[in-house]
């Protein structure tokens, strides 16, 4: 490999590249799903690619590829002259000779890969069994999955820095149905981490299962403005879909609403929103950025006022500050941007009894659907289909479903009551996002 | 791509464990994606996807496996350590590799790869000033340009060696307006299985016009009405609703285990019966066409729905054992990193009688949903959602004012029954379509259809 990066910045000098990186990444993944007590599925692979980057001119060309044969420098020199050609951006672009010091991090865990096939496999044939035989309502366990993934990455150019990052994390999942009286429910649960002792069939079951039951015969609700719970990693998804805003791109061009408010408060004193690439179970973590700049914990939002938004170097050089460290790529097929890693609402105090306890007539929403669609991250505006319960008299009611919660996200910050003491971190979205129980003052809830 | 002996002697190794079928993918593609902002390119990339999967079926268990390196030795022990996962006795098949020549090919006059980039850019220009210059209201417009061309080999132990080239171009243009009141965006795209000719064919200006009237439109707009009442869906992008309330119901992937509400109602009516749908992998040229699926079956068109009654399934190869039925030539997937299954093509509801202007006249209270956002779908509640991006309210038989924010709720069976009328204004679009098998091209399409109630949630109360 040193070989070919020695010839691959040889030949881009040549081409009058002033400035070079490459971005290696290798991939190994083992992903299974059982399904009726046998291997339904299983899948192995080894997989990696090339992003090569260079600056001609003032201009920085991105090619990659997944094919390392004898036409691959020409190839990837070739584009990204041809890539730099074209741009016309006058933004200063940059590739960075690196920092000082690196946060050490332990984000491999060789014991992981080293647990045999044969016992992850049971894992989750008991998964299933066990979920099987929780009710008699309980249709079928869709899927009993697992995943385990290993991704190197590393960052060399011809500016003296070569960085890199091994980790590995596994996730197991499960999705049921249940089916009662002619309807139909669904529930999903999952656990993500790297030490495979501490997946717990009992906790999946349980919370994969319990939603699925309580929500059978949940019917559609009048429409109505009420105080609105979402459950915890309900609310996750729901703000990752909203993590945009932050970034400094999104400002700079004039797609964010956060435009202008460095420092205002924008959202409720409870609220804190941090932004954790060194958090060790966090499966966005790492010691530097797509750029090669050392990560660091910040704090986007504090007691509601605004900090500062996600930088790379292009963004943060424009505003005459430093990076944050949240250049990104998201992988060796992309360009810089900038984003968020290990993003989450920091826990308060209440419990979630208590917070539920504190409404008399809402709504509880354990699930939204449809965030790609159903939301707009410029304007804020948000009308998403969801399911969960009522809420009467401090209690958890009848389940409710068919309904749609709408409103405006950056109305919604400044109108949160109550934050819990119950983190989550949700899988789905593109950062890993967590954040505990959350109360808003008052929603739209559509029905009939 | 790679040499026809290696095939059959990877394909012999996979199946040495006692696998009953073992399947081979080799893609090689290229891609090309711009993207320009206020009439400047700021992002270019290209580069090379390369790629090898292999799949072994042994009755309904499935293994599969991946791997960018190409030589015979590495491929054959990559066959090998999947096989580990399957235990017996090797069947000892016999099978001849011939190359079948496409029954459909979808031409391609000029090759976009070939095409300079600056001519891209160019196209990009003009479509950028028609949406700059639509008012001083808009503040933003992004501009994308993308092609691929993605040349695969599909071979399996059934003999079945096929290659096809897909090529894929698409133009997508984003305006953004902004006034006292907030910002709106509003797109306008075309994308294709046609080579770069597409755009001799196609009004990027127009485009870029669209996508600013649809900002500027829904600026002024107020929020929406919530509650139930007939909501009329337009044709073209309209189709989404089709594509995600039943048509992801009727892929294999969900019926096989009986999770569909579909999947017990083979033969019956589930929709109202002027209702008819198909699935239809040969359209020329189309987002969603190719001349094999990614199993090597030659794609058809397959009828879904035909006067309300369900008539067919979308069913891959490891389905079809699950089902005991026949493949429909519509197995897919996002590259070699993923297993193919059971994936619409280009999904379509039929022309039906009535004329659009028919439509709104019969409605005295309602919803007009000129163009829809996105959405999603539970297979197996059949529950979906999708967001309204441009919408009227419709008083009195006749189109008023614009609204926003409405996001269309319901589940597939019921929608399906609501259909009342369905107008004579076919259209198609195009759209990037996400399951299990990763995010595909998928074409969808339908004329201006009468749905006499759907949940609208919207942020005032009708």
């Amino acid at each position: 490999m040193d070989a070919m990066i020695k010839q691959l910045f040889e030949k881009g000098r040549q081409m009058g590249f002033t400035a070079q990186e490459i971005y290696i990444q290798d991939a190994k993944k083992l992903s299974m799903s059982v399904y009726k007590q046998e291997l339904d599925k299983y899948s192995l692979s080894e997989n990696g690619g090339i992003s090569y980057r260079g600056i001609i001119e003032g201009k920085m060309g991105y090619s990659y590829t997944e094919k390392m044969d004898e036409q691959a420098v020409e190839m990837l020199v070739n584009e990204a002259y041809q890539n730099a050609k074209i741009i016309e951006n006058d933004d200063e672009v940059m590739i960075y000779s690196g920092d000082q010091n690196y946060k050490s991090l332990d984000l491999y865990n060789p014991k992981l890969e080293q647990v045999p096939i044969s016992q992850k496999i049971d894992f989750l044939m008991a998964l299933e069994k066990e979920i099987e035989a929780k009710d008699s309502r309980i249709h079928q366990v869709t899927a009993s999955a697992y995943e385990e993934s290993e991704v190197f990455v590393r960052i060399i150019n011809t500016e003296g820095l070569d960085v890199s990052d091994h980790a590995n994390y596994c996730v197991v999942y499960t999705m049921i149905s249940a089916k009662a009286a002619g309807d139909t429910r669904t529930g999903f649960a999952y656990q993500v981490g790297n030490a495979f002792d501490k997946l717990s069939v009992a906790y999946l079951a349980e919370e994969s299962t319990r939603e699925a039951l309580n929500l059978l015969g949940a019917k559609s609700t009048k429409s109505k403005a009420c105080e609105v719970v979402f459950k915890n990693d309900a609310f996750a998804q729901f703000q990752s879909a909203f993590n945009g805003v932050l970034s400094a791109e999104n400002v700079q061009k004039n797609l964010s609403k956060f435009k202008g408010k460095l420092n205002e408060r924008v959202a409720a004193e409870q609220f804190t929103l941090i932004d954790n690439p060194h958090l060790e179970t966090g499966i966005s973590s790492g010691s530097f950025d797509a750029e090669g700049v050392a990560t660091r914990v910040n704090t986007m939002i504090e007691k509601g006022v605004l900090k500062t938004y996600f930088h790379n170097l292009k963004t943060a050089k424009k505003e005459g500050v430093s990076s944050t460290g949240n250049a990104s790529k998201g992988s060796y097929k992309g360009t810089i941007g900038v984003s968020a890693t290990n993003i989450y609402v920091e826990p308060d105090k209440y419990s979630f009894e208590e917070i539920i306890a504190s409404v008399e007539d809402g709504i509880y929403i354990i699930d939204l659907q449809g965030l790609h669609a159903g939301l707009s991250q410029v304007s804020g505006d948000f009308s998403l289909q969801c399911y969960g319960y009522h809420i009467k008299n401090g209690k958890l009611d009848k389940p409710v479903s068919q309904i749609t919660v709408a409103g405006n996200y950056f109305e919604l910050l400044k109108d949160i009551e109550l934050i819990g003491n119950d983190l989550k971190f949700t899988i789905m979205g593109d950062a890993y996002t967590g954040s505990p129980t959350i109360k808003i003052k008052k929603l739209s809830i559509s029905g009939e | 791509m790679i040499e026809k002996n290696i095939i059959h002697d990877v394909l012999i190794a996979a199946v040495s464990t006692g696998g009953d079928f073992a399947e081979i993918f080799v893609e090689d593609r290229f891609n090309t994606a711009i993207e320009m902002t206020m009439g400047k390119v700021e992002k270019s990339l290209s580069g090379r996807d390369f790629g090898v999967g292999i799949r072994i079926f042994k009755g309904t268990n499935s293994v599969y496996t991946y791997t960018s390196h190409s030589d015979k030795e590495h491929l054959i022990k990559v066959a090998k350590k999947a096989a580990e996962a399957i235990k017996g006795m090797p069947l000892d098949l016999n099978f001849d590799l011939q190359l079948a020549s496409p029954e459909i090919i979808h031409p391609i006059a000029i090759r976009p790869r070939n095409v300079e980039k600056s001519i891209k850019v160019e196209l990009m220009r003009r479509g950028y000033e028609q949406a700059a210059k639509a008012s001083q209201s808009i503040k933003q417009v992004v501009v994308n340009y993308m092609d691929y061309e993605q040349k695969v080999l599909i071979a399996n132990t059934e003999g079945s060696f096929v290659k096809d080239m897909r090529t894929r171009t698409r133009y997508m243009i984003n305006a953004v307006a902004e006034n006292e009141k907030g910002l709106q965006t509003g797109r306008a795209g075309k994308g294709s299985g046609k080579g770069f000719e597409l755009y001799d064919q196609i009004d990027v200006e127009a485009l870029g016009r669209e996508a600013s009237r649809v900002a500027l439109t829904m600026m002024d707009a107020k929020a929406a009405p919530s509650g139930k009442f007939p909501v009329i869906i337009d044709n073209r992008f309209g189709g989404v609703i089709f594509h995600e309330a039943c048509g992801h119901g009727l892929e294999a992937t969900s019926v096989a285990k009986g999770e569909s509400v579909f999947s017990d109602k083979m033969g019956q009516r589930i929709a109202s019966e002027i209702v008819n749908a198909v699935d239809d992998g040969t359209v020329l040229n189309e987002w969603g066409s190719a001349s094999f699926d990614d199993e090597g079956t030659p794609t058809k068109r397959n009828v879904l729905i035909e006067n309300g009654v369900l008539k067919g399934f979308m069913i891959d190869k490891l389905n079809a054992r699950r089902m005991n039925m026949d493949i429909t030539g519509s197995s897919r997937r996002q590259s070699y990193k993923f297993a193919p299954t059971s994936r619409m093509t280009n999904t379509y509801i039929l022309n039906g009688t009535h004329t659009f202007d028919e439509m709104v006249t019969s409605v005295p209270f309602g919803l007009y949903a000129k163009n829809l956002g996105g959405g999603s779908v539970n297979t197996s509640t059949g529950e979906f959602n999708f967001a309204v991006q441009e919408g009227y309210l419709i008083e009195n038989g006749k189109i008023t004012r614009p609204v926003k924010g409405a996001t269309l709720i319901g589940t597939g069976l019921e929608i399906l029954e609501k259909i009342e009328m369905i107008s004579n204004n076919f259209g198609s679009d195009e759209g990037m379509c996400g399951s299990v098998s990763g995010s595909i091209p998928a074409g969808l399409g339908q004329p201006a259809l009468k749905v006499s109630e759907i949940t609208v949630g919207g942020r005032e109360e009708a």
